[in-house]
């Protein structure tokens, strides 16, 4: 009974966070308006602004929103990109170490990567974002897809040393099988599923913290442009006056972004459960 | 006090909360398993990044406990006393680099490990407490195992932790040389953080590796 309520509880929280999440991503600025209008500049919690103006008059909910509706999607699809590439890119270098290298040995060169992907990712964003000219999400995109298409790439890299020490494998191999096949079937759709499940909603959290880091550093998304980030930075000097606002409004909008991803991954892995379930139950009925 | 200086002791104290935590969690997972699982599953709550629980804490230690953890703090303040100071954005900086998580977690798989092997059975059969003759090696090697997974994120973590608080770290620097252009002593103060870090691990690593060693026989 106490589990029930306990499962059932985690289920309502993690589906109320994705409908927060899709909730931001409504276009809120075609119904409201998101200019500048000092007369209205730092307006309390209303009917009229729920969330209240922040110190240009800008509507906080608006703000938000484009915050999460501008940035969020093209980094989440840069990062999604560069996670399967990576996870391609690892498939086919196992295959051509099984087929080129003795006992599929690691290059060389992984060596080098896997020191650059074990450098701090936020020194090394900041670094690349330094490194452009430009200021906004091209850089920040840019470096995230480097970081997490080296990331992913080793990650298959690493899941190939685990498991080829393991009986099924050596035993597929013994028997002659193609290294391709065995990917997939033993790896991607096999062991190596729930890993990479995890490493990519993980890696989308990041990409969300790093924007926000960076944004509120000043070296990421510029006014008026709207990020997560800017909006604390530009708000700073209200919390330390005791308007908390705009800070407690855009820290839950910042965990709902962030916590989105290992929810889907929760629901998910619930769905395959189920699906698991029933096909043991249609395969012991045959 | 000196940008180095200002940074070491936030490592300092992030080191000895490490080193606290480290062994609250294995007292916890060796005699208190409910608990432990009620604490790992708050620890993995608290996984928040610094931006989120930086700000948090300025507040709640202006308005709670009239402290500002704010740099500066005031003129005339001695070394002393900004040593004590750092506890709290180093506190933030434990918790938001995912080390107090991660050794929650690694202390717990380790109890549950070292508890099922015949080492332990064997203690036990002598009418020995197994639990207690394992505390220094699960501490010990949780201990390795948390600091090499987080020590990115420590490194990482520790450019946002200085902006917020105001602390004059080599983060701070680094931010403020990045803000000015001054990219020659950017790039210096990059180097001497990536000196840092790449010591760190190499410490981490050759005491890991000879706690592993020490402990191959034990079966």
């Amino acid at each position: 009974m106490v589990k029930n309520w306990k499962t059932t509880s985690k289920k309502f929280t993690q589906i109320s966070v994705i409908i927060l999440f899709l909730a931001m991503l409504f276009p809120w600025d075609y119904y409201r308006s998101s200019e500048i209008n000092l007369g209205n500049a730092n307006l309390g919690m209303s009917l009229t602004y729920p969330f209240g103006t922040d110190h240009l008059g800008r509507d906080t909910l608006v703000r938000l929103s484009q915050s999460v509706q501008e940035n969020i999607p093209i980094l989440w699809l840069v990062v999604s990109v560069a996670v399967f590439l990576g996870w391609l890119l690892g498939s086919i270098g196992i295959i051509f170490s099984e087929r080129f290298l003795a006992n599929g040995r690691k290059f060389p060169l992984d060596l080098i990567l896997a020191a650059i992907a074990g450098a701090p990712l936020f020194l090394l964003v900041f670094v690349f974002s330094i490194g452009f000219d430009v200021m906004g999400l091209v850089p920040i995109s840019v470096s995230l897809f480097l970081i997490f298409l080296l990331s992913s790439y080793l990650q298959v890299r690493n899941l190939y040393g685990e498991s080829k020490e393991l009986a099924y494998w050596r035993s597929q191999l013994s028997i002659g099988g193609e290294a391709g096949p065995r990917i997939i079937q033993y790896g991607i759709l096999g062991a190596w599923s729930q890993p990479m499940l995890s490493f990519w909603m993980h890696a989308l959290s990041l990409s969300v913290i790093a924007e926000v880091s960076l944004s509120y550093l000043g070296f990421g998304i510029q006014e008026p442009s709207a990020s997560l980030g800017n909006i604390l930075a530009a708000h700073f000097s209200d919390y330390l006056h005791g308007d908390f606002r705009v800070l407690l409004v855009t820290v839950v909008a910042m965990l709902i972004t962030i916590g989105t991803p290992s929810c889907f991954k929760s629901l998910f892995k619930i769905f395959r459960t189920r699906v698991d379930k029933q096909e043991l139950k249609y395969s012991s009925l045959n | 006090m000196e940008p180095y200086l200002t940074s070491s002791v936030l490592f300092f104290w992030v080191i000895t909360y490490s080193l606290i935590f480290g062994l609250f969690s294995v007292l916890a997972c060796l005699f208190l398993e409910g608990l432990s699982k009620y604490f790992l599953r708050l620890v993995e709550v608290l996984f928040i990044p610094g931006l989120v629980l930086g700000p948090l804490l300025l507040i709640g230690g202006h308005f709670l406990f009239s402290y500002d953890f704010i740099f500066p703090v005031a003129f005339g303040r001695t070394p002393a006393h900004l040593f004590l100071h750092l506890m709290g954005p180093s506190a933030v900086l434990f918790v938001c680099s995912g080390l107090a998580k991660t050794l929650m977690q690694n202390t717990y798989s380790l109890a549950l490990d070292w508890k099922k092997k015949p080492c332990s059975a064997f203690t036990k059969s002598l009418g020995l407490s197994p639990e207690r003759d394992l505390i220094p090696t699960i501490f010990l090697q949780g201990l390795f195992k948390s600091w090499s997974q987080s020590m990115p994120w420590v490194f990482g973590e520790i450019l946002i932790i200085e902006c917020v608080f105001n602390v004059p770290g080599i983060g701070f620097n680094i931010w403020t040389y990045a803000k000015e252009r001054q990219l020659d002593n950017l790039w210096q103060s990059l180097a001497v953080l990536l000196c840092i870090y790449l010591f760190a691990i190499s410490i981490n690593r050759l005491f890991g590796v000879w706690l592993g060693k020490k402990l191959e026989n034990y079966i």
